[in-house]
């Protein structure tokens, strides 16, 4: 997630030699690199995202999909194996609940925790699946090899106890975060993500690695917000996250799946 | 809203049917042809209204006819994923009955077979298609013009097409050769 963070900002930051694209059209699906995510945000819906790089995960070419290329996001099985018969009406209207296409355009919550510079972003969301069943996201084009297989199944869900959403919290002490049902072996990342009433802004990322999910974690004083004279009001994230399965048809790439929790939290200047 | 069409359809062809026999309406005896425009209904919630348009020729003889006519209809949209949506074509064959009031404003009923065609396409993709014969039947109000050609409102029911029922609902235009 860092290293996305980091290439997102580079891309954002620089016109001159930011990042281009490049047409799907007659590109092979052993050229694409694909980072996709799905993530269920506190209580709401699934959001899955994707964006597509030509070559590997450090390429600046973004691909778009042109001439009949499609991701779609599933709660059921791969998109490609669908057939109705009979009254067709009926199904096909179910049908769309669980297979959605996804697409560039305006930023769905919580889009920024992936891809901070949402540039060339696909996204949709989706009803929540039952527990265990796989989030399938796949390409499919027109003329070209589809990956229709890619899949990840969300971690078990959690709440944060700690901070709440509204709480004023001083910039000189630690901030503590705990959360639910923790140990259960997942990899969680903390993020802090600070915008200041003078328009000043700061990230903070920290990692947990599997063995440490002790569900409680602190945000070191200091680092939730720069060092400016305004407010900020600072949301903290808690990720807990898993690895999926990416179809083999890319070039590269991975899938991973989240939980993430959200507050809100208020640290004035000291 | 279904049953009360189809009630509405029963009453007025029983009115022009039992009246076509003492029928002799100013519609001109012979071929004729026409065309329609329009929107189409499916009793299925969930999807957009489509526009329809009709086609149809046929035979006319003293307040009764026989014809047939194709029906084609822009894509019945799903609302939450346009770009998904069901595809309908309908061929009938049809006899109608007409009653003519004052040798210019006319009522009419038809009572037919329909062989529908019906493909579900799931985001640009065609997951199923169907198809089967089935009755349709519909009404239309209107004025006869001249001997020649006539305008109206018509209604058409189709049953049971994919799992909903269809209606078509046309400003049309007849030419009668």
């Amino acid at each position: 997630m860092r290293d996305t963070m980091v290439l997102g900002f580079l891309c954002l930051g620089s016109v001159v030699s930011g990042c281009s694209k490049v047409s799907s059209e007659g590109l092979p699906t052993a050229e694409i690199y694909a980072e996709l995510h799905v993530a269920q945000i506190d209580a709401g819906a699934v959001l899955a995202q994707a964006r597509l790089r030509q070559g590997s995960d450090h390429a600046n070419t973004y691909v778009e999909l042109q001439g009949g290329d499609d991701l779609i996001a599933s709660i059921r099985q791969p998109f490609g194996d669908i057939s109705i018969s009979g009254d067709l009406f009926g199904p096909l209207r179910e049908a769309t609940r669980s297979y959605r296409l996804m697409t560039g355009g305006p930023q769905q919550s919580g889009a920024d925790l992936f891809f901070p510079d949402y540039s060339n972003v696909y996204d949709v969301t989706l009803p929540l699946p039952d527990a265990a069943q796989p989030v399938f996201i796949g390409l499919h084009r027109d003329g070209q090899v589809s990956a229709p297989d890619s899949q990840a199944v969300l971690p078990p869900p959690f709440e944060l106890i700690t901070p709440q959403s509204g709480e004023i919290h001083a910039a000189n002490s630690d901030l503590a975060v705990a959360w639910s049902r923790a140990t259960l072996g997942y990899a969680m990342v903390l993020t802090a993500n600070s915008r200041c009433s003078d328009g000043s802004m700061s990230v903070t990322v920290q990692s947990i690695t599997q063995d440490k999910d002790t569900g409680r974690a602190a945000l070191a004083a200091g680092s939730l917000r720069p060092a400016s004279a305004a407010t900020c009001n600072v949301t903290v994230s808690v990720d807990r996250w898993q690895s999926g399965t990416l179809d083999a048809h890319f070039a590269g790439g991975r899938i991973r799946s989240h939980q993430i929790r959200k507050a809100v939290i208020s640290v004035p200047a000291q | 809203m279904h049953q009360h069409f189809f009630r509405v359809t029963v009453i007025i062809l029983v009115a022009v049917i039992s009246f076509a026999s003492l029928a002799h309406g100013d519609e001109r005896s012979g071929f004729y042809a026409g065309a329609g425009l329009g929107k189409a209904s499916s009793t299925m919630r969930g999807y957009r209204i489509p526009n329809a348009v009709d086609i149809y020729g046929g035979y006319a003889w003293d307040g009764l006819g026989a014809e047939i006519g194709f029906s084609d209809m822009d894509r019945f949209k799903v609302r939450a994923a346009k770009e998904s949506y069901m595809d309908v074509k309908i061929w009938h064959a049809a006899l109608r009955a007409r009653y003519t009031f004052n040798s210019m404003l006319f009522l009419e009923g038809e009572l037919g077979l329909a062989r529908w065609d019906a493909r579900a396409v799931l985001i640009h993709q065609q997951i199923g298609r169907e198809h089967d014969l089935k009755p349709m039947w519909g009404t239309e109000a209107g004025l006869q013009l001249a001997k020649h050609v006539s305008v109206g409102l018509r209604w058409q029911h189709y049953a049971k097409v994919a799992g909903t029922s269809i209606n078509v609902e046309l400003v049309n235009f007849r030419y009668g050769f």
